[in-house]
C-alpha cells in the first residue's frame, strides 16, 4: 500500500510525462545541430578554399572582415538546408518503412469478431471516451501476453493483442490495457515514434551500421530471421559509405578547419586588417568544433540519441498509463493487468526495432546497454505510479493477479512443449488406413476376421487375455481386438477385471 | 531600425492574435463535436425504451402506468435542444428506464426471455457509450473553457465575445440505479 500523502493526481502525472517528452526532443534537436553544422563547414571550407585556388585567384581576400561575415551568413544558411532537407528525407525512409513492416513482422491475423465480442465492444466505447477513431484490430497468435499500436496517422492506426492476453485478462484489466493503447493513439505516439527513430537514424548511422555488421558476423540467422531484404542493402549500403566517409570527414576538417584557423590569424597580422571581435570568436568556435565534431559523430551523437530515444519510450508508457487512468478512472484495473502479464511474461518473436511499441517489453533486455537503458519502465514502478493514482493496491488482490499471470505462464510453456515433442505417440497400426483389425484369436498374427472402422464400438464378451479382448461382431461372430485400441463404450464398462488390472491399478 | 523593431513587433503581434483565434475556434468546433457524439448516443439510448417497454408490457399488462411514463420520457429529447435541456431528457430517461427495470425484476420469467436478454445487453452497452461520450465531451470543455480563461486567449475571446460551454451533468443517482438494476440482472454482460 501506499501513503496517501504522496497520491498523484492523474492529470498532473499526464502533464509532468509531456514536460519531460518535450525537454528529450529539444535535447536531441540540439544535439543534431553540431552535426549539421559541422558537415556544412566541411563541404562550405574546402569548396571555398579549394575551387578560387583551383580558378587561380588570389586567396588572400576571401580572408577579409566582410568575406568572412558574408561566409558565415551563408554557412548558417546552407546548415539549416541541409538538416531540412536531412530530416526530410530520413523521415520519409522510415515512414515508409515502419507501420507495415512492424505489423508483418509480428505475422498477425485478422481480427475474428465472432471469436471476441466483447473486446471490440470495448474497444469501441473506449475510443468514443478518448476521441479517436476506433483503430483496427488483428490478433497475435501467441500465448505470451501483449499489445501494441501500430500506424502513422491517429485514423489509420492498428491495434494487435495477443490470444494470451484476452485470455489472461477479464473484462475490467483489458479495458486499462486498451485505455492505454488508445492513449498512445490520442497521444500521437507512433508518430512521434516515426520522428524520434528517424532522427537518431540520421544520428546514429555509424554506429547503427557497426552494430548491424558485428551482429551479423556473429550470427548469419539474424538476416533470415527477420527476414527483410531492406536490412541486407542498408547493411551494404553502409559498409560500402560509412568508412569512406568518415575518412573524408576528418581530412576535410583537417583541411578546412585548422588551415583557415591559422590564415585567418595571418592574413589578418600581415594586412593590419582588424577582424571584429566577435568574428574571430564566432569562427574560432566554428573551425574547432568542425574539427572535433567526427569524434562527436562516431562516439558522442550515437549514445545520447539512443538514451534519448528509450528515455522518450518510457516517459511516454508513463503518460500512457496516466491518460489510460483519466479514461477508465479505473488505475486498479491497469495496475492488475501489469501485474498479470509481467508475471506471465515470456519471450515474443519480435524484432528489436519494435520492442519500445509494446505494452511491456516483448524480451527480458539483454547486453549492458539494454539493461541500464530498458525501452519500459520497471513493472513495478508503473504500478507503484498506478497505485498512488487511486487509492492502493490491495496486496491480496495484486498476489492474486500474479498467481493467475504465472498459472497462465506455466500452462503456455506446458502447450508449447507439447506442441514441440509432436503429438502423443500413436495406437497400433491399423493394417488399412483408419481401420483397427479384429483377429480370429487373441494374439495380433492370426487370420484377420474384420476391419473395424476407427471410433467404432463393439459389445465386450467380457473376456479378455493378455493385451487383447474379445468383443461381439454384429452378425454374431466373435473375435479378439488390441485392448489399446478398443473404444471405450459398454464394451468397456462391463469387462470384467482380470488380474493383470488389479496388480496395476 | 527602429521603425522595423515597432513593425515587427506589431506583426508578432498580429500573428499571435491570429493565432489565439483559430485555436479558440477550433476548440469551440471540438466542444460541438464532441456534443454530437453525446447527443447521437443519448438518442439510441432512448430509442432502446419503446423496445424494452414492448417486452415489459408483453409480461405485464398491469403495469400499463409505468410503460406510459416511459413513453412520455422519451418525447422530452428533443433535437437540438442544448446541453442543459437535453441532460434534463436524459435524466429523464434514466429514471425511466430504471422504473422498468425495476418492474422486469418482478417477472422472472421475462428476464429469461431471449429478446429482453438481448436488449439489455444493448443497453448495458449504450450506457458505457453514454458514459465515455460525456467523458469526452467534459474533457473537451474543460479544454475549452480553460483557454477562454488564460491570459492571451482570454483577451481575443471577451473581443470576439467567445462564451463558455456548458459541463453535461446527469443525475448520478438516477445512473446508478440502472445500473444497479443491470447487475442483478442474468447475463447482462457476456464475460470476456
Amino acid at each position: 500500500m501506499v501513503d496517501l500523502a504522496d497520491r498523484a493526481q492523474a492529470h498532473d502525472r499526464v502533464a509532468h510525462n509531456r514536460r519531460a517528452t518535450r525537454r528529450l526532443l529539444l535535447l536531441l534537436g540540439v544535439m543534431l545541430v553540431p552535426l549539421f553544422s559541422a558537415i556544412t563547414v566541411w563541404v562550405y571550407g574546402w569548396s571555398r578554399l579549394s575551387l578560387p585556388a583551383i580558378a587561380g585567384a588570389d586567396s588572400t581576400d576571401l580572408f577579409s572582415a566582410e568575406a568572412l561575415g558574408r561566409s558565415f551568413v551563408d554557412m548558417t544558411t546552407l546548415s539549416l538546408v541541409v538538416v531540412l532537407i536531412g530530416v526530410a528525407l530520413t523521415l520519409f525512409a522510415v515512414w515508409r518503412i515502419g507501420a507495415r513492416r512492424m505489423l508483418h513482422s509480428l505475422h498477425v491475423q485478422p481480427w475474428d469478431v465472432a471469436r471476441y465480442p466483447a473486446v471490440g465492444r470495448s474497444l469501441e466505447n473506449l475510443s468514443l471516451g478518448r476521441g479517436v477513431a476506433r483503430p483496427e484490430l488483428c490478433l497475435i497468435d501467441s500465448a505470451v501476453p501483449n499489445a501494441l499500436v501500430a500506424g502513422t496517422t491517429p485514423a489509420d492506426t492498428s491495434l494487435a493483442l495477443s490470444r494470451g492476453l484476452i485470455e489472461l485478462l477479464d473484462r475490467r484489466e483489458l479495458d486499462g490495457v486498451l485505455a492505454h493503447e488508445l492513449s498512445h493513439i490520442a497521444n500521437e505516439d507512433p508518430r512521434l515514434d516515426t520522428v524520434v527513430a528517424a532522427l537518431m537514424a540520421i544520428v546514429g548511422w555509424p554506429a547503427l551500421a557497426a552494430r548491424a555488421l558485428v551482429r551479423l558476423l556473429r550470427s548469419p540467422n539474424t538476416m533470415v530471421r527477420y527476414g527483410s531484404r531492406a536490412l541486407a542493402v542498408t547493411l551494404g549500403l553502409a559498409c560500402i559509405t560509412v568508412g569512406p566517409l568518415a575518412l573524408t570527414m576528418v581530412v576535410l576538417s583537417l583541411q578546412g578547419g585548422l588551415f583557415l584557423l591559422a590564415h585567418d590569424a595571418v592574413t589578418a597580422a600581415a594586412t593590419g586588417d582588424v577582424l571584429p571581435r566577435w568574428l574571430v570568436i564566432v569562427s574560432t568556435v566554428w573551425y574547432l568544433h568542425a574539427l572535433l565534431a567526427p569524434f562527436y559523430i562516431v562516439l558522442g551523437a550515437p549514445f545520447i540519441a539512443y538514451w534519448v530515444r528509450r528515455a522518450v519510450a518510457r516517459q511516454r508508457e508513463f503518460l500512457a498509463d496516466a491518460d489510460a487512468v483519466t479514461l477508465t478512472r479505473d488505475p486498479e484495473g491497469l495496475a492488475l493487468a501489469l501485474a498479470k502479464i509481467g508475471a506471465a511474461a515470456g519471450e515474443l518473436a519480435s524484432a528489436e526495432s519494435i520492442a519500445h511499441a509494446f505494452i511491456v517489453a516483448p524480451r527480458p533486455a539483454t547486453g549492458w546497454l539494454d539493461r541500464r537503458f530498458p525501452t519500459h519502465p520497471s513493472i513495478e514502478q508503473r504500478i507503484e505510479m498506478l497505485a498512488r493514482m487511486g487509492s492502493g493496491l490491495a496486496p491480496a488482490e495484486a498476489i492474486r493477479a500474479v498467481a493467475a499471470g504465472r498459472t497462465h505462464r506455466d500452462r503456455a510453456r506446458r502447450e508449447l512443449d507439447a506442441r514441440r515433442l509432436g503429438p502423443p505417440p500413436l495406437l497400433p497400426r491399423a493394417e488399412a488406413p483408419g481401420a483397427i483389425p479384429i483377429y480370429e484369436q487373441p494374439d495380433g498374427w492370426s487370420r484377420v476376421v474384420e476391419h473395424a472402422a476407427t471410433g467404432a464400438s463393439f459389445p465386450c464378451t467380457g473376456r479378455e487375455r493378455g493385451n487383447f479382448r474379445e468383443v461381439r461382431l454384429g452378425d454374431g461372430r466373435t473375435g479378439w481386438m488390441a485392448r489399446v485400441a478398443s473404444p471405450a463404450g459398454p464394451a468397456t464398462a462391463s469387462s470384467t477385471p482380470t488380474a493383470r488390472d488389479e496388480a496395476f491399478p | 531600425m527602429l521603425t522595423a523593431l515597432v513593425l515587427g513587433g506589431v506583426a508578432a503581434l498580429v500573428l499571435a492574435g491570429l493565432a489565439g483565434y483559430n485555436a479558440l475556434v477550433r476548440s469551440r468546433n471540438q466542444v460541438t463535436e464532441a456534443w454530437s457524439t453525446v447527443d447521437v448516443q443519448l438518442r439510441r439510448r432512448a430509442s432502446l425504451l419503446p423496445n424494452l417497454a414492448d417486452a415489459v408490457g408483453a409480461y405485464a399488462q398491469h403495469e400499463r402506468e409505468s410503460l406510459l411514463e416511459v413513453t412520455r420520457a422519451r418525447g422530452l429529447a428533443e433535437p437540438g435542444a442544448g446541453v442543459a435541456a437535453s441532460a434534463r431528457a436524459g435524466d429523464e430517461v434514466s429514471r425511466a428506464l430504471g422504473r422498468l427495470l425495476a418492474v422486469s425484476e418482478r417477472y422472472p420469467q421475462l428476464r429469461a426471455a431471449e429478446n429482453f436478454r438481448a436488449l439489455q445487453d444493448q443497453l448495458a452497452d449504450v450506457e458505457d457509450k453514454v458514459a465515455f461520450a460525456r467523458q469526452f465531451y467534459n474533457r473537451t470543455v474543460l479544454a475549452y473553457n480553460n483557454r477562454l480563461g488564460v491570459f492571451p486567449t482570454a483577451v481575443i475571446a471577451r473581443a470576439f465575445a467567445f462564451e463558455r460551454a456548458e459541463f453535461y451533468e446527469a443525475d448520478a443517482a438516477a445512473l446508478e440505479e440502472v445500473r444497479l438494476h443491470m447487475q442483478r440482472a442474468p447475463a447482462a454482460r457476456p464475460p470476456t
